[in-house]
């Protein structure tokens, strides 16, 4: 075992009162605003008799919808922590540009001391990579996969729930360090060798590794799931060239997961060996080598950045063709684009270090491998744009929000060829000009995602999110992304470094304005979006829709109800084409009904992932304060509890045939109603005027 | 603009089969087989990380002035190793074999031997890395003692995580027999043991053997 | 499920067992790594032969556990399983591979000429 600074008691570890930040007021704040939103949940749920719900509808369900539901919950609350950060780090930023910026709060300048301002810094790019983006692809791929490949449910519906509930321990984590103890200071990259325990003592880098660890366990196991899922759940007729392009996304990002996180999972291993055992992989001294940490951790680090876009381009995919009212343009190619740009993630990691100074061989080879990609992602976006050529468009907001992403994977991937050149990246590595790269291509993932959400909104709950508000939350949206990010570019050229939490030259005082107005023009779309759930909600009545939400959709989960019913597709349907529902509306087959129906069986719900979850952040937050006993028994609670489930009995119940056909009766009189009621109300039904 | 163009392979719409016969059959041995196919592949790459790292740390640098990989590692002691874990991988074989003719108390008895001779190779590791460290030759000692106990003790963790599964397996044969939960159950634990015995493989070649190249 | 109806160790991922595969696995990979250590303790070769020998033997004894312990091939049944695993190959040589190529330039860069000997 190491050293310690600071006091260990056998009972608690390191964890003391003093860990708690009573003193500082914006955590103070951010407490404050928890426990009141805390509060207010418990009384709802309390007043609308909502646990019961809550337990058997949600926390236990194996439900691939509930679940992906749940993820993209997780996901946007943490999306929403991390945009709270970014808000802090601009205003820290602008506030402390130029020797004569005043200091508050205790800081010599801005508001934020740097010890402070790095944990914003380190748990922004941490919670918006793996906690926001990573939780919400998930939820999109959960949600949809089953559905577009005509399945009941995943392959593994229980190792779903363990997944998604690892997700939630690591998330738990990194917003726990807000309240106990403190955060990284070393950047979401982990940087060797200032994560190491004579640079870092406290318990900040232990809660960011602990975290990733455990979130990363999620996402492997989901990984395999849904890889499973795919090849062996697919409908009768569903073949290769069938699958919808998300599904084939969904297939390439997850092979990149499966198998780049556990290259994650050493690297970090390794590090906490060093932290807690006091190896020296990682060190200055006795033979580490903290660039091995580099190499480790950018091996998964640019897979995971394609794990991250390839499901978004996989969602612009479905969107741009439906509201193009075109199929797809160059379905095989796309298809072939996607796999090779999964092939070639695997080879381009050290464009990250070009200046390790391996020399210009290395660096060649990697500035050539890293150039490859453009070829794939060039031919994805001229057949997007073939897609809309000579299509009958209709801009409603998933096709704005997807359309628009093109543009951000524009720019965001000439600027990615750019820092690809070494020369040029010996002059940007370390500026901002990165952070705006990346952003733009990371917005690309944001872009479809709120897309996605518009599109499918529809699907999962059975009304159409408002028109109106929804493109003024684009716009906005819009205007801040580029306000900011234009500015940022130019601050790059100038050569600002990156992570700074006080700025020397007060001549970039008037960039940073700049993107603080653009930061405004964020929290305004923000605003808006609220406004926009909320006028939904209210109005539901007039937004709600058919299976076919938009009309013009193309693959098979617009075939089923909206909402969907937990058993997916009554009869499972029989593939006859790609873009089977397209195909069946222009045949005029939309209507056919199944003759008759069948028992359907379908996973019981069960808490065990739930007890493992909890376990499992017993053992997170007994690792990350040194609590051994606590970290004993909680995993000695893990095996335990999955042994025991191993020798448990029944997990499926059955929904016999009369149930089946009853329910579908029910929902197609339900949904003659709710069309009357729509006319009635002299509305129109749909954004989009469903073409027959 | 036709929708109907590029619907790929679209079969004539009067005569299709809408719907499927009846749900079709998953068999969930082969799609959990599967499932635990791809854990081995993650598993696997846990591998070639730690390779990875095993090829950087063994320069001269990351020696640091302390034993050298033909000072920490004997081959020949490594092959009696070798000889132990690919005998208990035999033995799960045969256990195998006794499933596949249906036979539980032949599963049992197999599987039992193999776990004992399991147990015997954990052992062998273990005194391996407490001779070493007694020697005063620690993990905390160099860079390249850190990886050489890092690849011996994930491997060894797996070790003991085959051995616990083994005996729940034998706990399950016993109470269950050989019902379709349990025989996926033995293929995936037979994958998972057999995947140490591989792994050995490159284990010897490349941290054995190649030390005293 | 379905599979009730079926008798599970009749399963064609069960059935593939034989004794004779598992008895030649296991006295080829043991004949194969004995020879690698004969090999190596006999100083057969310089260090680049002997280290090229010891791994192509090495992938050979796990081909051989391949396809005669795991009963691996292109079958209905495994051929989803063997690519799988084949997915395996590239990546790591891959990691290794670009990895031992990056360190071994760059140690021969930066470091002190006398650190970089191995
Ligand atoms: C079009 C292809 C792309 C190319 C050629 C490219 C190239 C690069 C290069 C060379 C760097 C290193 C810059 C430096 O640190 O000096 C970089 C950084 C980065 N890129 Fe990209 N990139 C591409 C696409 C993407 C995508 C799709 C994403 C993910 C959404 C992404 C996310 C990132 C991130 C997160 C970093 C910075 C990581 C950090 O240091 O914190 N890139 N990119
Ligand atoms: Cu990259």
């Amino acid at each position: 075992m190491v050293d310690l600074q600071g006091p260990w008691t056998p009972l608690l570890g390191r964890l003391t009162l003093q860990e708690i930040p009573f003193d500082s007021p914006i955590v103070f704040g951010a407490f404050a605003f928890a426990a009141t939103l805390a509060v207010i949940i418990i009384g709802l749920l309390t007043y609308y008799r909502g646990w019961g719900i809550l337990w058997r509808d949600w926390l236990t369900s194996v439900d691939h919808k509930r679940i992906g539901i749940m993820y993209l919950i997780v996901g946007g609350v943490l999306l929403f922590r991390g945009f709270i950060d970014a808000v802090m780090m601009r205003t820290q930023q602008v506030m402390a540009a130029g020797p004569a910026s005043p200091g508050y709060l205790g800081a010599e300048h801005g508001y934020l001391p740097p010890y402070h301002y790095d944990q914003v810094y380190g748990s922004h790019g941490t919670i918006m990579l793996i906690f926001a983006a990573t939780p919400i692809l998930a939820g999109f791929m959960n949600y949809l996969l089953p559905l577009q490949i005509g399945a009941r449910d995943m392959a593994f519906p229980y190792l779903n729930s363990v997944a998604l509930w690892m997700t939630a321990v690591g998330a738990g984590l990194v917003m726990l360090s807000l309240f106990v103890g403190d955060f990284s200071q070393a950047g979401w990259v982990g940087l060797t060798p200032l994560t190491e325990m004579s640079y870092s003592p406290d318990v900040g880098v232990d809660y960011w590794a602990w975290a990733l660890e455990i979130g990363s366990i999620g996402t492997t196991l989901g990984a395999v799931n849904i890889i499973a899922t795919i090849i062996k759940m697919r409908a009768p007729g569903m073949t290769w060239f069938r699958l919808p392009l998300f599904t084939w996304t969904a297939l390439t990002t997850n092979v990149i997961g499966l198998t780049a996180f556990p290259v994650l999972g050493v690297a970090l291993g390794l590090l906490l060996l060093d932290r807690y055992i006091g190896t020296h992989f990682f060190t200055t001294g006795f033979g580490g080598n903290f660039m091995l940490y580099t190499d480790l951790f950018w091996i998964w680090g640019h897979p995971e950045v394609y794990f991250i876009i390839l499901p978004a381009w996989g969602m612009m995919s479905e969107i741009i063709p439906t509201f193009s009212e075109k199929p797809l343009f160059g379905y095989t190619v796309m298809v072939a684009a996607t796999l090779s740009i999964g092939c070639i993630s695997w080879t381009v990691w050290l464009h990250h270090f070009f200046t390790m100074g391996a020399g210009p061989i290395v660096n060649v080879f990697y500035s050539i491998s890293t150039m490859l990609v453009s070829i794939p992602t060039g031919v994805k976006v001229f057949n997007w744009a073939f897609t809309m050529f000579r299509g009958r468009l209709t801009f409603t907001t998933p096709m704005l929000w997807a359309v628009s992403a093109i543009f951000m994977q524009l720019i965001g991937g000439l600027t990615g060829m750019m820092l690809a050149i070494p020369a040029i990246n010996y002059m940007t590595h370390n500026t901002v000009f990165v952070i705006a790269h990346f952003h733009c291509v990371a917005m690309v993932t944001i872009f479809a995602s709120v897309a996605g959400i518009t599109f499918w909104f529809p699907k999962a709950t059975g009304f159409k999110l408002d028109e109106a508000s929804g493109q003024l939350v684009f716009w906005l949206f819009m205007a801040g992304t580029f306000t900011v990010f234009t500015a940022m570019f130019g601050l790059g050229f100038d050569g600002m470094p990156r992570r700074l939490a006080y700025i020397p030259y007060a001549s970039w005082r008037p960039l940073m304005i700049v993107e603080e107005f653009g930061i405004l023009l964020y929290c305004g779309s923000i605003a808006a979006f609220i406004y926009q759930i909320v006028v939904s909600v209210r109005n539901r009545a007039h937004n709600l829709v058919d299976v076919d939400a938009w009309g013009t959709t193309r693959s098979l989960e617009w075939m089923t109800h909206s909402p969907v019913p937990a058993y997916n597709f009554a009869v499972i349907p029989h593939v006859n084409a790609r873009d089977e529902w397209a195909w069946r509306r222009d045949n005029g087959l939309a209507d056919m009904l199944p003759e008759h129906y069948e028992d359907i069986e379908v996973p019981l719900n069960t808490p065990v992932p739930m007890f493992l979850g909890i376990a499992t952040a017993g053992f997170g937050f007994a690792m990350v304060w040194r609590i051994w006993w606590l970290a004993a028994v909680s995993l000695a609670a893990v095996f335990i509890i999955i042994i025991i489930r191993s020798f448990g009995g029944t997990t499926g119940t059955v929904i016999p045939a009369d149930a089946v056909r009853r329910t579908e009766q029910a929902s197609r009189r339900k949904r003659r109603q709710n069309a009357d009621n729509v006319l009635g109300d002299g509305v129109m039904a749909f954004a989009v005027k469903p073409r027959a | 603009m036709s929708t109907t163009s590029g619907h790929g392979q679209g079969s004539d719409p009067s005569k299709a089969v809408l719907w499927a016969e009846s749900d079709h059959e998953h068999d969930i041995i082969s799609t959990r087989l599967l499932g635990f196919w791809l854990y081995m592949l993650s598993d696997s790459l846990i591998f070639a990380a730690l390779f990875t790292a095993y090829e950087v740390l063994t320069y001269n640098t990351s020696i640091a002035g302390g034993p050298t990989p033909a000072e920490v590692a004997s081959p020949i002691r490594a092959y009696i190793e070798t000889i132990v874990l690919l005998t208990s991988v035999l033995a799960f074989g045969l256990s195998m074999i006794a499933l596949k003719r249906d036979r539980p108390r032949m599963v049992m008895a197999w599987m039992a031997v193999s776990a004992l001779i399991g147990i015997g190779f954990l052992g062998m590791e273990w005194t391996e890395l407490a001779g070493l460290a007694a020697r005063g030759s620690t993990p905390q000692r160099s860079g390249y003692l850190s990886i050489f106990f890092t690849l011996i003790a994930v491997h060894g963790i797996h070790i003991a995580i085959g051995l616990l599964w083994m005996g729940v397996m034998l706990a399950q044969v016993a109470r269950s027999g050989l019902t379709a939960l349990v025989v996926y159950r033995m293929a995936n634990l037979k994958i998972f043991w057999l995947y140490q015995a591989l792994i050995w493989t490159f284990v010897f070649t490349f941290v054995y053997l190649r030390g005293s190249v | 499920m379905g599979i009730d109806n079926l008798k599970p160790w009749e399963h064609p991922e069960i059935k593939g067992a034989s004794e004779v595969q598992y008895i030649s696995g296991y006295a080829l990979s043991l004949a194969l790594l004995g020879l690698s250590l004969l090999l190596v303790r006999a100083h057969a070769g310089t260090t680049v032969v002997l280290v090229s020998l010891i791994s192509f033997i090495s992938i050979l004894t796990v081909i051989a556990q391949l396809i005669l312990l795991f009963h691996l091939d292109f079958s209905e049944s495994q051929r989803w399983n063997t690519l799988t695993l084949m997915l395996n190959v590239p990546l790591l040589i891959l990691s290794v591979g670009l990895t031992s190529f990056m360190f071994h330039t760059l140690y021969t860069h930066v470091m002190l000429p006398a650190m970089t000997v191995r």
